[in-house]
């Protein structure tokens, strides 16, 4: 009797874990370049109700029903498909198309891996993300410079003075942005600010410059929007709330069940 | 006398693990391809020779029928019937989503080389490149071999072709038992035939659907109305008892009572 319980306590449990992750995909509904997640379920083992039968002869055996013992979480699985491409009036902003990561170098000296490419300059003028982690390879704008440009394949020029004829400006090339493909995206590990760092999963990454190989190109004066699809979210919500009530409707009436045993005896 | 008690505790008793069996399936109303079990009882008597039926030659069932009368009228539950029918198909635009239109099961190759079989079509790509599920079971084709895909753009076709790139490279099957063997679960969204000698076959044919999933075919509003009518068997049954018991009592201090 009490086993039936546990089930439907997992049932709750499970459910609260679906609206946790839907919850946390509505939240970042609008971050750049953000993937949403999916929560999978399965269900637990079956047993056979009663004990009694256990180390009998097979031919003694009664056939009994075997129950199960309730649901659990055994994935949170992220979804890799792009965003939409959203287009902004910031010429540090970057979105890639295709394949491929930023490289950003953390406060640890490791480095992590990004789709996001909303990038700006720190005080020693290299581009960095919004965390202020360091792209890489290094990229540092020169004081003077005004127009920045940045190609589909990752050449960054900018304007310069021209100094050989005060008040025109020259094209000076400041570097290349370089992209990491990875030959497993799904086992990249993410951790969290849109942040992912390489696992045994997911491989090494191989840095490429974009547009070759497999990586993809870049496209500046854009960003990537998240991938989450607000309407599926929402089913989501209403389904694991509801999965959520019933499971413990059936609680309450175990509850019940048991209080009615309770009475036999007066 | 007894009897009566016997009838009841064990209308209870099978109350109680009716229960248990639609708190699972409630518990699994958001599971990727589960089936929903459905509990069946039938008087107690009958359950026992149909269980001696099953386990021993005909002969013996008129060798333990002393026995079954002796153990009075009751209720008890039989094995667990699993629905096979499909659940909704839920459209992900994952590529590495697979529903099953109609019957057959995915084939799966564990870690020590045995077959598992499921109908939870969520795969993913592991470090060498092969199609497996969530537990690291490798999906196998039609030949027995798993997929290998690497970093390819993977299409699978509606009649289980596979695509890698654009060229055809490998053919999916499904399985399923032959008439009169029965699935039974084992947790994990994996299934298993119930007969220790039953083997699932290819079946004839087949539909895939690339970039969705079977949702649990659990019918919550059944499941509701199920937990409804076994709250109120259990409390008729367990005012059954406290009447028996009450004439009981009654019987004890009066009959035999002289003046």
């Amino acid at each position: 009797m009490l086993s039936s319980f546990q089930t439907s306590f997992t049932g709750a449990v499970t459910n609260r874990k679906f609206l946790e992750v839907t919850a946390n995909n509505l939240a970042n509904v609008n971050t750049t370049a953000f993937r949403g997640s999916r929560a999978e379920f399965a269900d637990r083992l079956y047993a056979e109700l009663s004990a009694d039968n256990v180390g009998l002869d097979p031919a003694e055996k009664m056939i009994l029903p075997e129950v199960g013992t309730g649901s659990s979480l055994v994935a949170t699985s992220i979804d890799l498909s792009p965003g939409s491409l959203a287009i902004t009036d910031n010429q540090f902003d970057l979105a890639i198309l295709g394949n491929g990561f930023f490289q950003l170098i953390q406060p640890d000296g490791t480095t992590a891996y990004s789709r996001d490419g909303s990038f700006a300059m720190d005080s020693n003028r290299n581009l960095v993300n919004s965390s202020g982690y360091v792209l890489q390879p290094t990229v540092t704008v020169p004081t003077e410079a005004i127009a920045l440009r940045i190609s589909a394949g990752g050449v960054i020029d900018v304007d310069v003075p021209d100094p050989d004829s005060p008040g025109s400006f020259i094209q000076q090339e400041i570097g290349t942005i370089q992209l990491a493909v990875f030959d497993n995206d799904r086992g990249l590990d993410a951790i969290g600010s849109n942040l992912f760092v390489e696992t045994a999963a997911s491989g090494a990454a191989s840095v490429l410059s974009p547009g070759v190989g497999t990586s993809g190109v870049l496209k500046q004066f854009a960003l990537e929007s998240s991938n989450v699809d607000v309407a599926t979210e929402m089913t989501n919500i209403i389904l694991a709330q509801r999965a959520y009530q019933l499971n413990l409707n059936a609680l309450r009436q175990m509850d019940e069940m048991l209080a009615l045993a309770t009475r036999l005896r007066r | 006398m007894l009897e009566g008690y016997y009838s009841a505790v064990t209308a209870m008793a099978a109350m109680v693990a009716e229960q248990q069996i639609i708190g699972n399936n409630l518990a699994n109303i958001n599971t990727v391809g589960y089936k929903q079990d459905i509990p069946q009882s039938q008087q107690f008597d009958k359950l026992l020779l149909l269980a001696l039926r099953r386990d021993r030659g005909v002969g013996a069932v008129e060798r333990a029928s002393a026995i079954v009368g002796r153990a009075g009228a009751g209720l008890e539950l039989l094995p667990v019937a699993v629905d096979l029918t499909d659940g909704p198909v839920a459209q992900t635009n994952r590529p590495l989503d697979l529903a099953i239109i109609g019957n057959g099961f995915f084939r799966l190759r564990g870690a020590n080389g045995e077959d598992t079989y499921m109908r939870a079509g969520a795969f993913d790509i592991d470090v060498e490149g092969t199609l497996v599920n969530r537990f690291g079971e490798a999906l196998l084709d039609v030949d027995g071999n798993t997929i290998s895909v690497g970093n390819g753009d993977l299409r699978i076709l509606t009649d289980g072709q596979l695509l890698l790139n654009g060229q055809l490279f490998a053919q999916l099957a499904l399985f399923d038992l032959p008439e009169g063997s029965d699935w039974k679960k084992i947790g994990g969204s994996h299934f298993e035939p119930a007969g220790p000698t039953d083997t699932p076959v290819p079946t004839q044919s087949l539909h895939v659907l690339q970039g969705f999933l079977e949702q649990s075919n659990v019918d919550a509003e059944f499941q509701s109305a199920e937990m409804l009518s076994t709250l109120r068997l259990y409390e008729a049954a367990q005012a059954l008892l406290r009447m028996q018991d009450e004439s009981l009592a009654q019987a004890v201090r009066e009959v035999g009572r002289v003046g």
